[in-house]
């Protein structure tokens, strides 16, 4: 009797412990299988995230080819402006100094005259010296102008416009100063005593005009 | 009054000496005590002006030596003064034209203060009683550019914003 009840809890017993292990292989069977479905999941993901960062460096490459391109056609741009505005204010500068030697010729003061010619030559070469160095402080400048642009278009637009205009006078002031300097070392060394004379008794001709005398 | 012998003056430098000279003789003659003043006045004074001077005392005859000198230095000091800035040392010839000019078309009594400065190139600048121009080429030149400038400038803008 004993025996047979040992044998049926035993019995019993095993077949209850072959439940739980049977529960067990299944959640373990499935917990393996939303392992493998995570997994999936996540590497799906990488494979995304990797992709669009592809892209999104594919497309800032593409961007910075063109602000390049645009970098460098806006440098030739300019060069050929700057050239273009240096050539012109050269001329201007000639223009008005002729001018001015015309005027005074007109005023009958015979020296001058003989010296327009070496006024062109002093002026010329003296443009031509301070032209070269602005050149080279422009293509300075341009390279560090270019540099910004790379940083951003937008801006550096207007730092090449104050750029230019802060070219421009430049230009204009060396130009004045080398027009001053020129006259008053060709001028005032070539007039004679008696067209000095003429000049000061034109400027008191002109005082007692204006009222001042 | 003096109108002969002021004539003589045609820059400040020949007026401040004439002064000088003046201050001098008044002393002098304090101190001669007698001794013949048309010979001090010689003596102390330029060979043209002391001729006139003694000219006009002879038509003149002022009662006192020294207050007739002391109303020619007051006379002196009050003639305007037309300041000209030139480019030029000038010679004398050039202070005659000048002082020609202003003795004919403007007054007999201004007297010429010459100064020399060689940047305003050539031409002069003018200052005469609270007044000044400025007609010298350097001025002239300045305005020329900068007129010219202007225009360049404005070109510029329209090259710019065109």
């Amino acid at each position: 009797m004993d025996n047979q009840i040992i044998l049926f809890a035993a019995t019993l017993l095993t077949a209850v412990l072959g439940i739980i292990i049977g529960a067990v292989a299944y959640s373990y069977k499935k917990l393996i299988t939303k392992y493998y479905v995570l997994k999936d999941e996540i590497e799906r993901r990488d494979a995304q995230s990797k992709q669009y960062s592809d892209q999104v460096l594919k497309e800032a490459q593409a961007r910075a080819s063109i602000i390049n391109q645009n970098a460098e056609s806006y440098q030739a741009i300019l060069k050929r402006q700057m050239d273009e505005q240096i050539t012109l204010a050269s001329q201007n500068y000639q223009a008005a100094y002729q001018q001015i030697i015309d005027t005074l010729k007109n005023e009958s003061i015979k020296s001058i005259q003989n010296i327009s010619n070496d006024i062109k030559t002093d002026m010329n070469s003296e443009i031509k010296n301070v032209l070269t160095s602005l050149q080279d402080e422009m293509v300075r400048t341009q390279t560090s102008a270019i540099a910004t642009l790379k940083q951003g278009l937008a801006k550096s637009e207007e730092d090449i416009k104050l750029y230019k205009q802060e070219m421009y006078k430049k230009i204009d002031q060396s130009i004045l100063l080398i027009i001053q300097n020129v006259s008053y070392k060709v001028i005032g060394k070539a007039i004679n005593l008696e067209d000095h004379e003429d000049l000061v008794l034109n400027a008191l001709t002109s005082a007692k005009r204006q009222g001042i005398i | 009054m003096y109108e002969n012998i002021l004539s003589i003056l045609k820059t400040k430098q020949q007026a401040d000496l004439l002064v000088d000279d003046l201050v001098n003789l008044k002393t002098l003659t304090y101190k001669s005590n007698g001794k013949n003043i048309n010979d001090l006045i010689t003596q102390n004074l330029g060979i043209e002006t002391a001729q006139e001077v003694i000219k006009f005392m002879a038509t003149n005859k002022p009662d006192n030596f020294e207050d007739f000198i002391e109303s020619l230095i007051k006379a002196i000091k009050s003639r305007p003064v037309l300041t000209l800035t030139i480019a030029f040392e000038p010679r004398v010839k050039s202070i005659d034209r000048f002082h020609g000019w202003i003795t004919q078309n403007v007054s007999k009594d201004i007297i010429l203060d010459i100064e020399v400065d060689q940047s305003i190139v050539g031409g002069a600048q003018i200052t005469f009683k609270g007044k000044y121009a400025d007609y010298s080429l350097i001025n002239i030149l300045e305005h020329e550019l900068n007129k010219n400038a202007q225009q360049y400038y404005k070109m510029l803008n329209q090259k710019e914003n065109g």
